[in-house]
């Protein structure tokens, strides 16, 4: 029996990382900010540490909650002639470093969050550039967001979502009940204390060949790695997971990498892409797993250009237009448009099921969608009362008032003041309905553009 | 006493004007609002027609078939050729009066077949020229206005 290889982060010394090693070098290739999070002692600082001795890296190594900013910049004194400032440089300052880890990221001053945002971000202090900067990386310790557990660090914040949001990977640094036998082994070894990392360059010359295949690939991204991208952001935000457009991109270039890294296009590599690129537990929340895992299988399907892969992205769209498009661009047989139209109404919002049915319903009745009967006929249980109202509302009044309107039609009004011609005919008609089923859009102005982009598009494409 | 009967008759005159909020009453209004078949707005789908046919104490389809083999057509198919129908897809809605409803006792046997062979055409919401002609109990008892739906994307 061949006895298996150890990883590349074992072969540094650093144990317990093989399951997240993938993700690790990934942001080695792509050079986007890593951010490390565990209990202490777990060897965040080990492993960041340890990449930049194997990388034979100019490495700068700041706590920040000790920082101040004159040890970042050095002590600044005058241009000779008087003409701008210069900083006097020392062993410690970051202008010349290749990687920076920035330690105990959750615990400094807010003041000195928004100094390292640009260094996270921007590669640059003070608005002036780090050129040779490549690698950023952080860790911290756990935190909750009200800091009411009994595991919760204190001083350890939540990050500030806006600087989360620059990390493109965030790696859960594996505590011990989570090691094997043999690592736990491997990590007690006394002589493992103060051992440099040193693989011969290995490391660095494979993170040297994948950076130049990244580069190389960048310009036309393999279509499994934007499709996957784009249907997880979308599946994420119908989810409740907010996640950024920047994001997105994020995800695409470190799937990108990975997919470099591992020489193939994977399932579980890409589902562990995709929850190391989720930046809520950086201020102490949790998304749902089985949000990530549905918004996984959606995302999967859609990158291995499965026949119904369109469906999960018709479901979780979040535009009623897009939604349409959608349909008349992808469902290949009525039996399939009726099948995506009966998961999109049971999945959606009473108010948004009931204007997407209202706005394509007489449409698919003439026959001009491609949806079958059984699809029709779900549209008009939801559209046919829409169409045609006549119920009794109520409301207090105070009694010295009179002739006072519904309440809701005040907020109604707002979304009807501007429209004029069919528009307005239709959306009258839609809330009508909406205040006899005593049903609140949060936002009817957005709902009813929502409907009249579906109607033009039905009128551009000539279906009506 | 008269303390007693003085503080009652405070208390029932406060309490109209201090009963723990502002005085209020239920407003009710009745709002009826349709696209369909509403020649005054923009949005048109005119109704093309009424449907429905009044029964005898019958199974209806065992009275609309003897109307049929009566006339001498074998299968309900039979009426497309025969009978001038819509040609599109229509919005069906619910009709709960008689005007324009036939009654098989009364009316042309023509009259009933063309009601019954549109009614197989529809379900309770869409009329539908495509689809095979079904009779069955709830097809023929059903009662509809038909709305051409080509004018909603005015």
């Amino acid at each position: 029996m061949k006895a298996s290889q150890p990883s590349r982060l074992a072969r540094l010394g650093v144990y317990g990382f093989d399951a997240v090693e993938p993700v690790v070098l990934a942001a080695l290739v792509t050079e986007d900010p890593l951010l490390l999070i565990g209990p202490s002692g777990t060897g965040k600082t080990y492993l960041l540490n340890s990449l930049s001795e194997a990388l034979g890296l100019a490495h700068r190594h700041y706590n920040a909650s000790l920082i101040s900013f004159d040890d970042l910049v050095g002590f600044p004194y005058p241009e000779p002639d008087g003409d701008g400032v210069r900083f006097l440089e020392t062993p410690a300052t970051v202008w010349g470093a290749e990687s920076v880890l920035i330690d105990e990221i959750s615990r400094c001053k807010p003041e000195h969050q928004n100094r390292l945002f640009s260094l996270v971000h921007e590669r640059r202090v003070q608005g002036i550039p780090l050129p040779k900067l490549r690698w950023r990386w952080a860790a911290m310790n756990p935190c909750s967001a009200d800091q009411s557990g009994t595991q919760d660090y204190i001083g350890s914040e939540p990050l500030d979502p806006a600087l989360a949001d620059r990390f493109a990977l965030f790696v859960t640094a594996p505590d011990w009940d989570e090691l094997t036998e043999d690592e736990r082994r491997s990590v007690v070894d006394p002589a493992g204390e103060g051992m440099v990392a040193d693989d011969g360059g290995a490391l660095r010359r494979e993170i040297d060949a994948w950076r130049a295949a990244f580069e190389a690939k960048l310009a036309s991204c393999p279509e499994p790695v934007w499709r996957y991208a784009m249907a997880a952001t979308s599946a994420l935000n119908a989810g409740k997971v907010r996640i950024s457009p920047r994001r997105a991109r994020l995800l695409a270039r470190s799937l990108l990498a990975a997919t470099i890294v591992a020489g193939r296009t994977k399932e579980r590599l890409f589902r562990r892409v995709l929850e190391a690129s989720l930046p809520h537990p950086c201020w102490g929340e949790h998304p749902a797993k089985e949000a990530i895992a549905a918004a996984h299988r959606a995302a999967w399907d859609s990158a291995a250009g499965s026949s119904d892969a369109w469906v999960h992205a018709f479901i979780t769209e979040g535009r009623l237009d897009r939604k349409l498009k959608l349909l008349l661009d992808y469902a290949a047989t009525p039996d399939a448009g009726s099948q995506a139209i009966a998961q999109c109404l049971a999945a959606e919002t009473k108010e948004r099921a009931a204007a997407f049915a209202f706005a394509i319903y007489p449409a698919a009745a003439l026959g001009k969608l491609p949806i079958g009967a059984e699809g029709i006929n779900d549209l008009a249980k939801v559209a046919s009362p829409i169409l045609s109202v006549d119920g009794e509302v109520s409301w207090q009044e105070r009694l010295g008032a009179a002739g006072t309107p519904h309440p809701d039609f005040a907020r109604i009004a707002k979304a009807l003041v501007k429209l004029e011609g069919g528009r307005r005919e239709r959306a009258e008609q839609f809330f009508c309905w909406c205040v006899l089923e005593g049903i609140h859009p949060a936002r009817p102005d957005e709902l009813e553009e929502q409907v009249q982009a579906c109607v033009e598009l039905i009128q551009a494409r000539g279906l009506a | 006493m008269r303390v007693i009967e003085r503080m009652a008759e405070t208390y029932r005159r406060s309490k109209l004007a201090n009963s723990g909020g502002p005085m209020s009453r239920t407003r009710k209004e009745r709002i009826r609002s349709t696209l369909l078949g509403n020649d005054h707005l923009l949005v048109r789908c005119p109704r093309i027609v009424r449907v429905g046919i009044e029964f005898p104490d019958a199974d209806p389809v065992d009275v609309l078939t003897g109307i049929l083999n009566g006339e001498g057509y074998a299968s309900p198919e039979d009426l497309r050729g025969e009978l001038e129908i819509p040609d599109h897809a229509l919005i069906a809605r619910p009709y709960t009066e008689r005007a324009g409803i036939v009654d098989v006792r009364r009316d042309a046997c023509r009259d009933v077949l063309w009601n019954a062979l549109v009614l197989g055409l529809c379900t309770a919401q869409v009329y539908d020229p495509s689809r095979p002609v079904l009779w069955t109990q709830a097809s023929l008892t059903r009662r509809l206005e038909l709305f051409d739906p080509a004018g909603f994307y005015a």
